[in-house]
C-alpha cells in the first residue's frame, strides 16, 4: 500500500506544487521506494537494485549498438555451442545456447522497437 | 612404458610428494610444535623409527642412562669413557624432547633434555626429579587453581634444570602442557629460557634484537641515526615527488577532479601502450596452468575424488589457509598460490582498462542519446500503473526484483528528463492527464480494498499430493514444500510407526487421541514422547523442568551432561578436576577441549533465555599411543560452574573420540548425569523418548509446539491419513515451509504416489 502511494507520487509531484524541482521531487520519491524495498528485504534487495541497474545499462548500450555486432555475437555463440558439446561441458555449452538465443532477441528488439522509441 | 605414462606418473609423483596428505599427529610432535613456538628448538623419537640391536656404543636408551644416572648397572670408569664419548659428539643448541611413557628407545646424544612426565613410573625411581603427569616434587598441579597468581611463580620454582654429567635435564608434568593456563605460564618460561640462549644478556625492550656483528659503537653513533633520517626522507621525496611540488606551487589543483583523473589516466595510458606486453606474458603465464589442470585432474582420478581440482584450487587461492602453509612449509602451496596472483595481477592490468574504456564510452553514448517523447512520456506512468497493479495482488518479497528492475527504469528516465530539461508535465494534455490521474487513484483503491476484500473470503485452497514425488516407494524423512493456500490430498499410513510432521505428533498405533503440548509444559504424563530439534530450546526446557532429566539420561557416556551443583560444596576446594578419556584407535589431532556451561539466564530474557560461558579446560596433545584409550587430567577453576543445576557441553572435538569424563572435587567425584547425545541434532528432528507402552491417549513434548493440539486418531482398515491431521496444522500456520514428515523408524519406506 505504502509502495503504491509513492509510486503514484512519482507520476503526480510533476503537476502539484513542490518547493524543489518536480524532477528532483520526482528522483527522491523513487529513491524512497528503493529504500523501502531494501529495508523489506534486507540484502537481496540491494543487490536486486545493483543488478537491475546494470542490466538495464548494458540492455540500453546493446540496443544502441549496430545491429551487426548483436547478430555476430550471436552467430559466435552459436558456433560455439557443438565444439562444448563434443568436449563434454554439456553445461558451457547451454549457456552459450542461452546467450545467443538473448542475442537474437535482443536484435529483434532492436529491429522491431529501434525506430518507434529513438529520434535519428 | 609409453611416453604419456611416464608423463602421468611424473605429474602423480610431484604432486603427491609436494602436497602433504593429513595425518594424525601424536602427542610428541603437538609438544615439539609447541617449544619450538616458543623458540626452543627440540627433536623428537619418532616411533617408528626405533633402535637397531648392533647400536653404536654411543647411543643408549632412557632406561639405561637413566640406571648410570643412579650409577646401578654401569661402573663408574666404564660410564665416565662413555659419557665423555658422547659429549663430544653432542649437539649444543638442541633439545630432545621425550615421554616418560618411551621406554626402550635408542636415545642419541643430546646436551640438553626435555623429559615430559605423562606416566607415574618416574615417582619412586632414582631419578632426582621424581615427577608424575599432575605432580613434580612436592607439587601437584592438580589440586591447584591454575588460574591462581601464584601458578606462574610455583613453575617457575619447581620446573628447574638438573645437571647430571654435563646433561642438563627438564622434567615437565604433562598436566603443564596439556592445561590451557598453566601452558601459558610454562611458555613464558621457556620463551625466557631461549632468549636467555640466544643472547649474553636479555635486552631492555622488546625491539633489540641480538648483535648481528656490526660495530656497536658505530650504530650508536648520531651520523649513522642522522643518516638513516636524511635517507628516509629522500626515499620519501622521490616516491611522493609529483605530489609534493603541486601541493606547494598549485595547491589548489588539489581539491580539482581532473588533478586526480590525469594520474588515473596515465596509468591507463601506460597499461593501454603495454597492452601487448600485458597480454603475452598473460598468455605465457596462463599456458602453465595447463600442467597443473592435468596433474590435479590426474590425482584426482588416482584418488577417486572428482572434485579435488576444484577444491584444491580453492583452498590454495584462499588468503586466510597463508599462515598454514608457512607453518607446514608447503612450499609447491605457497608458490601456487603466488602463480595465481601474479596471473590475476596480469588479467587485471590487460581488463582493467578495457572496462573502463567501455563504461566510458557506453556513458558518452548514453548521453548522446535522443529518446521520442511520446515514448518517455508514456513509459513513466505504464511502469508505476504496472507496479500498483502487481502490488495490489502480491506480496512485496515476491515482486522485489521486479520493483528493483522498475525502479532503474523510473530513475534513468527521469535523470533524462533532467538532463534534456524537459518540461514533463507540459507533455500531457488535460484529457490525458485525467485519464492517467484517475487511473492511479483507482490502483490506489485497488490497493486498499482488495486486501481487506480477500480477506473477508473463505480461503480457496486447492489440493495437491501429500508426497510430491513420482516414485512409487518413498523414504522417511520427507521434506514438503507447499505454496499459499494449499492443502494435501488424502495419504494413507499403514506403517506401525509413530509419524511426526515436524514436531507435532500425527500418528500413533492403538491410540485415538494425540495431545502435542510445548516442552516447557511438560506435566509428566504415563504415555508420552519427547522431540528435540534445537538443542538450545531442549536444554533450556530441561533447566526449567528438571523432572524430564531422568527421561532423557543416558548410560553411556555422551558429550553433553548435567550437574546439579546447589549441594556441591565445589567453592570449599581451590579447584575441580576434570578426568577426559580419549579413543586412541581413531585417527585424532590436536585440539583445545572446551567446556560449555549452560544455565538459565536469571533475567528471564525471552531472546536469550540460557547464559552460556565457555572455557578452555585442556590442550589435548593427541595420543601417545597408538590403540587403547588415555585419559588426561586436568585443574579448572572452581569457579567456573555456577551453584545452580547446569548443563554442560564438552566442545572442540569430535564425539567420537571422547570416551569418558569424570569431574572431581577434592576427592569426591561430581555426581553428572549423561544426556542423550541426540538432543545435540540440530540438522533433524530426534525422538528423545517414547513410552515403551500403549495408551489410547498419548501426549507429545516438543520445543516446535508452541500452543496445544490435539489430534482424534481414526484408523481405517486401509490405514490412518496422515493428511488430515497435517492439513490442519497448514491452516492454523503451525508448519514451516518446507516442513518434515518423519517417524521413528530409521528411514521407513511407505508406498508413494
Amino acid at each position: 500500500m505504502v509502495l503504491s502511494v509513492f509510486f503514484s507520487i512519482v507520476f503526480l509531484v510533476f503537476f502539484l506544487p513542490v518547493l524543489i524541482s518536480h524532477t528532483t521531487s520526482s528522483i527522491a520519491a523513487v529513491l524512497i521506494i528503493v529504500s523501502l524495498v531494501i529495508f523489506s528485504t534486507g540484502t537481496t534487495g540491494v543487490l536486486n537494485f545493483a543488478l537491475a541497474l546494470l542490466c538495464l545499462h548494458a540492455f540500453v548500450i546493446g540496443f544502441l549498438t549496430d545491429r551487426k555486432y548483436i547478430y555476430t555475437l550471436a552467430i559466435i555463440f552459436l558456433m560455439f555451442c557443438p565444439f562444448l558439446l563434443v568436449a563434454k561441458l554439456g553445461k558451457i555449452a547451454e549457456f552459450s545456447a542461452v546467450l545467443c538465443y538473448l542475442s537474437l532477441v535482443l536484435g529483434i528488439l532492436k529491429d522491431t522497437s529501434y525506430d518507434k522509441i529513438i529520434e535519428n | 612404458m609409453t611416453k604419456l605414462l611416464k608423463i602421468k606418473i611424473l605429474s602423480v609423483a610431484l604432486i603427491l610428494l609436494v602436497t602433504q596428505p593429513v595425518k594424525a599427529q601424536t602427542s610428541t610432535e603437538y609438544y615439539k610444535s609447541l617449544f619450538q613456538l616458543w623458540g626452543t628448538p627440540v627433536d623428537i623419537l619418532i616411533q617408528d623409527e626405533l633402535q637397531k640391536s648392533d647400536a653404536p656404543a654411543t647411543k643408549r636408551d632412557l632406561q639405561k642412562v637413566l640406571d648410570q644416572i643412579s650409577g646401578n648397572t654401569i661402573n663408574n670408569q666404564d660410564a665416565s669413557k662413555v659419557e665423555k664419548k658422547v659429549i663430544e659428539t653432542l649437539s649444543e643448541e638442541r633439545y630432545l624432547l621425550l615421554l616418560s611413557s618411551q621406554k626402550n628407545l635408542e636415545v642419541p646424544p643430546y646436551r640438553k633434555i626435555i623429559i615430559i612426565c605423562n606416566t607415574v613410573d618416574l615417582t619412586d625411581s632414582s631419578f632426582p626429579i621424581p615427577c608424575t603427569s599432575n605432580t613434580i616434587g612436592n607439587t601437584n598441579f592438580a589440586e591447584i587453581n591454575p588460574l591462581e597468581s601464584s601458578s606462574s611463580d610455583r613453575i617457575l620454582k619447581t620446573i628447574k634444570p638438573t645437571v647430571i654429567g654435563n646433561i642438563t635435564y627438564y622434567a615437565i608434568p604433562q598436566v603443564l602442557l596439556i592445561t590451557p593456563e598453566y601452558q601459558k605460564g610454562l611458555g613464558n618460561y621457556f620463551k625466557a629460557l631461549s632468549k636467555a640462549g640466544a643472547s649474553k644478556y636479555i635486552p631492555d625492550t622488546e625491539d633489540e634484537e641480538a648483535e648481528s656483528g656490526l660495530n656497536e659503537r658505530f650504530r650508536d653513533s648520531s651520523l649513522y641515526e642522522s643518516t638513516l633520517y636524511i635517507l628516509a626522507i629522500l626515499l620519501f621525496v622521490i616516491m611522493s615527488r609529483g605530489v609534493l611540488v603541486t601541493m606547494v606551487t598549485r595547491p589548489k589543483r588539489l581539491i580539482e577532479r581532473s588533478f586526480y583523473f590525469n594520474i588515473l589516466d596515465h596509468a591507463l595510458t601506460f597499461l593501454n601502450k603495454n597492452s601487448g606486453t600485458l597480454l603475452f606474458n598473460f598468455t605465457v603465464l596462463a599456458l602453465f596452468y595447463i600442467p597443473i589442470i592435468y596433474a590435479l585432474h590426474t590425482k584426482s582420478r588416482v584418488i577417486g575424488d572428482p572434485s579435488y581440482t576444484a577444491r584444491y584450487l580453492l583452498t590454495t587461492l584462499n588468503p586466510s589457509n597463508v599462515p598454514s602453509f608457512l607453518i607446514e612449509r608447503n612450499i609447491f602451496r605457497i608458490g601456487l598460490m603466488l602463480y595465481n596472483f601474479i596471473l590475476i595481477m596480469f588479467g587485471f592490468f590487460l581488463i582493467t582498462p578495457n572496462i573502463i574504456a567501455f563504461f566510458t564510452e557506453s556513458a558518452d553514448k548514453l548521453m548522446e542519446v535522443k529518446i521520442k517523447t511520446n515514448f518517455i512520456k508514456w513509459l513513466i506512468p505504464s511502469i508505476i500503473s504496472i507496479n500498483m497493479f502487481l502490488l495490489a495482488l502480491t506480496e512485496l518479497r515476491s515482486l522485489s526484483g521486479f520493483i528493483s528492475l522498475s525502479a532503474a527504469i523510473l530513475l534513468a528516465s527521469l535523470l533524462y528528463i533532467r538532463s534534456r530539461h524537459i518540461n514533463y508535465a507540459s507533455m500531457f494534455n488535460k484529457k490525458e492527464l485525467g485519464i492517467v490521474t484517475t487511473g492511479m487513484i483507482l490502483l490506489l483503491a485497488l490497493n486498499i480494498l482488495y486486501p481487506l476484500y480477500k480477506n473477508s473470503q473463505p480461503t480457496k485452497y486447492t489440493y495437491e499430493p501429500l508426497i510430491g514425488v513420482k516414485d512409487t516407494v518413498v523414504a522417511f524423512p520427507y521434506s514438503k514444500k507447499w505454496g499459499k493456500n494449499v492443502l494435501f490430498e488424502t495419504h494413507l499410513y499403514r506403517g506401525n510407526s509413530k509419524v511426526f510432521a515436524d514436531g507435532f505428533l500425527v500418528y500413533a498405533p492403538n491410540t485415538q487421541k494425540i495431545i502435542n503440548k510445548p516442552l516447557k509444559d511438560f506435566a509428566g504424563e504415563k504415555s508420552i514422547t519427547l522431540t528435540s530439534s534445537n538443542p538450545n530450546d531442549t536444554i533450556e526446557a530441561l533447566l526449567k523442568k528438571p523432572e524430564l532429566l531422568s527421561f532423557v539420561e543416558n548410560n553411556t557416556f555422551s558429550p553433553l551432561f548435567a550437574l546439579n551443583n546447589t549441594s556441591n560444596n565445589v567453592f570449599n576446594y581451590n579447584n575441580i578436576r576434570a578426568e577426559i578419556t580419549f579413543n586412541c584407535n581413531l585417527t585424532s589431532t590436536p585440539s583445545v577441549v572446551k567446556l560449555e556451561i549452560l544455565s538459565l539466564n536469571e533475567f528471564e530474557s525471552k531472546s536469550d533465555p540460557l547464559n552460556a560461558g565457555s572455557t578452555e579446560i585442556l590442550n589435548f596433545p593427541g595420543c601417545s599411543i597408538r590403540n587403547g584409550s588415555e585419559t588426561f587430567e586436568v585443574p579448572f577453576n572452581n569457579y567456573t560452574i555456577p551453584q545452580e543445576l547446569v548443563v554442560l557441553r564438552l566442545r572442540g572435538i569430535e564425539a567420537r573420540v571422547l570416551l569418558g569424563i569424570k569431574l572431581w572435587a577434592g576427592t569426591a567425584e561430581l555426581p553428572i548425569r549423561f544426556l542423550n547425545k541426540e538432543i545435540l541434532n540440530e540438522d533433524a528432528y530426534s525422538l528423545l523418548y517414547s513410552s515403551k507402552d500403549f495408551s489410547p491417549e498419548i501426549t507429545s513434548y516438543s520445543t516446535k509446539v508452541e500452543k496445544e493440539f490435539t489430534i482424534e486418531v481414526k484408523t481405517t482398515e486401509d490405514g490412518f491419513d496422515i493428511s488430515r491431521p497435517i492439513n490442519d496444522l497448514v491452516k492454523q500456520g503451525r508448519l514451516q515451509n518446507p516442513f518434515i514428515i518423519w517417524t521413528t523408524t530409521q528411514s521407513e519406506l511407505i508406498e508413494g504416489n
